[in-house]
């Protein structure tokens, strides 16, 4: 009895540890859609195959560790994403031949999905087309741009230079001239302005410190030469070089000289003198820039003067 | 005269004493210049330092009449002169005097030196050792001599007129530097124009005493002392003296370029120095006060013996002057 007990519950065993060792039923899926990306494609071309599958019941997929190789063309990725009870299945291929095709069963642990198909067209059956003649060597996007620009930069830039050349260089010349010249003057006349707006109320002393720092400051703009370190002797000799006049030479000197007096042995400077001294020197300046004009500048004004016949 | 004072502004005393010191001046210009042909600013800075009572060192080629100028000068001043002629193997006892033994007393006298007088003319004072120039220096600073234990002052007025050769270098003895800033001016002498040379050949050609008067005396050289002091100098023209001998003290040399000639630049005493002299620069063109003319026209012999130049401006040949020359170029003037 106990031989036939112990062989029952060796039976029983065995029998446990044969269902036990059985897995479980894999789940079921249903596949909701598939898309093709791109739509159109043609035999060699890369494909993304967009699979969404719902499973049955809740179990956790995983991504094939292996991704199966097939003759018809390759199976470059398989990739898996979750999206709650569904699944998003992408498979990247490409089939180097024409009609449908079958993906091989792919393991994602809970489920093995192996019913997924494609129609690969082939542009020569499906297409009614002839195969194109050899093209020529394609060009990488924008060459046909740069090559434009460059082209364009190399005539317009040395033509636009030749134009300046020509008659810009003159123009521009001409105005650096005219405004290099203007320069010292207006910021003279605007300085003298200035001080004749205060001459009553500065002091005669104070008037011709500032008075005549100007004066020197416009007389080395003009000379290009640094009459701020110059006495008043010593701008006698740099007023030959500029005034031609004698008589506007010596005015300056005496304002000069008066300025002097009025600085350093407490001379009056009444106010009238003060603006007298103002109108002289805007009028000397007046005609020092007439006469200083540079003799190319004076050429191109006769050259206008011809041209417009006058 | 320059046209600054074609307007008289000052006080007509101030007028008044600038137009007798011209009297004054012009008459020992006259009398030198019977002597001396030309070397108007030579015999302009040997008065300066008369008036402002500073030593004067003048420095030239042989035969320029700086030894004749200085002595045609003393003889027109009413003073004690006497000539000391540098030599090498000259001890300092032969310039200030020593102690004398007296036998029939049996003790030491002083016996004073040449020093003692009231123009010194120390002819060729680089030929004589630094121990004798250091006996002249106390007597050039302090105005007194030391002899054995006794100090001595020494007679009022008392100028030391040197001269020196700058192209004999060999057994000469140069100046130091301290002792070069004891001198109010250093008169560099030129050669004279053709014509004035014209008038040197027609005058003296055949050798003669040529008589000069005594016109400027001890009373005289005090009151043009005075009226020179009272000449007026305004702040402005301080503050650019000042400017001046800053600037030979400068060390940016990036930037002020004229920094890197100077190795030393100019003492306060220069700054005193020009001021005095700037003011009698204006008394001798009649004016009663001072102008930036009349400090650049000082400024070279007021500095040039005072900046020590780098070597910088030793390898680019640049002398004293014309390193003043950018300093003067360089400042502006008020």
């Amino acid at each position: 009895m106990s031989t036939h007990i112990r062989r029952g519950v060796r039976m029983w065993t065995v029998l446990f540890l044969l269902i036990a060792s059985v897995p479980p039923l894999a789940a079921g899926y249903q596949i909701i859609s598939v898309t093709l990306l791109p739509q159109e494609f043609y035999v060699g071309d890369r494909v993304e195959m967009r699979v969404t599958l719902r499973t049955t019941s809740a179990v956790d997929l995983l991504a094939p560790g292996r991704i199966p190789a097939v003759e018809w063309g390759e199976i470059h990725q398989v990739r898996l994403a979750s999206r709650g009870l569904d699944w998003d299945i992408r498979i990247v291929l490409t089939s180097f031949q024409p009609g449908t095709r079958t993906i091989p069963p792919l393991d994602f642990g809970g489920i093995v999905v192996s019913d997924l198909t494609l129609h690969v067209p082939s542009i020569l059956i499906d297409g009614r087309r002839d195969l194109a003649s050899p093209q020529p060597q394609i060009l990488p996007p924008g060459t046909r741009l740069w090559i434009s620009v460059i082209a364009m930069v190399l005539v317009v830039v040395p033509l636009s230079f030749l134009v300046f050349l020509r008659w810009g260089r003159r123009s521009l010349a001409e105005f650096l001239v005219r405004r290099r010249e203007r320069k010292p003057y207006r910021r003279f006349v605007r300085a003298l302005s200035l001080l004749s707006q205060g001459v009553e109320q500065i002091d005669g002393r104070e008037f011709y410190i500032a008075l005549l720092e100007h004066v020197r400051r416009f007389l080395s703009s003009t000379l290009e030469t640094d009459c701020m370190a110059s006495t008043t002797t010593e701008l006698g000799g740099h007023l030959n070089r500029l005034l031609s006049d004698d008589g506007d030479r010596q005015t300056v000197l005496s304002l000069f000289h008066r300025g002097d007096l009025v600085k350093f042995a407490a001379a009056p400077a009444p106010v009238d003198q003060r603006r007298d001294d103002i109108s002289v020197l805007l009028s000397i300046a007046e005609r020092l820039g007439a006469e200083h004009r540079s003799p190319q500048r004076n050429l191109h004004a006769r050259r206008r003067k011809q041209r417009v016949g006058v | 005269m320059d046209q600054h004072n074609q307007q008289p502004v000052a006080p007509d005393a101030a007028v008044a004493q600038v137009e007798e010191a011209a009297r004054i001046i012009a008459r020992v210009r006259n009398e030198v210049g019977k002597r001396v042909v030309g070397q108007r600013s030579m015999i302009d800075g040997l008065l300066t330092g008369i008036i402002t009572g500073g030593h004067v060192l003048l420095e030239g080629v042989p035969g320029l009449a700086k030894t004749l100028a200085i002595k045609a000068l003393a003889e027109v001043i009413d003073a004690g002169f006497r000539r000391i002629q540098f030599t090498p193997d000259l001890l300092p006892a032969d310039l200030v005097g020593t102690m004398v033994y007296r036998q029939q007393t049996g003790e030491f006298v002083p016996r004073k030196g040449p020093v003692f007088s009231n123009i010194i003319l120390a002819d060729e004072i680089n030929r004589a050792p630094a121990k004798v120039q250091s006996a002249l220096l106390e007597a050039m600073e302090e105005r007194q001599v030391t002899i054995g234990e006794t100090t001595f002052s020494l007679p009022r007025p008392f100028f030391v007129l040197a001269t020196q050769n700058p192209i004999e270098q060999e057994g000469t003895y140069p100046l130091p530097e301290a002792q070069l800033d004891r001198f109010l001016l250093k008169l560099a002498i030129d050669y004279p124009s053709p014509e004035e040379e014209l008038q040197i050949l027609r005058r003296v050609g055949v050798e003669r005493d040529i008589p000069v008067g005594k016109v400027l005396g001890s009373d005289d050289i005090a009151r043009l002392r005075t009226i020179a002091e009272q000449i007026s100098v305004d702040e402005r023209i301080e503050q650019y003296i000042v400017r001046l001998v800053a600037a030979s003290r400068e060390e940016n040399k990036n930037v002020h370029t004229w920094a890197r000639y100077i190795e030393f630049g100019a003492s306060p005493r220069a700054t005193i120095n020009l001021f005095r002299t700037a003011k009698v620069h204006a008394l001798f063109e009649g004016r009663p006060y001072v102008v930036p003319e009349d400090v650049k026209h000082v400024a070279p012999a007021v500095l040039r013996h005072r900046i020590i130049l780098s070597y910088e401006a030793e390898s680019e040949e640049l002398t004293a002057d014309e390193v003043v020359h950018f300093l003067l170029s360089a400042v502006p003037v008020p």
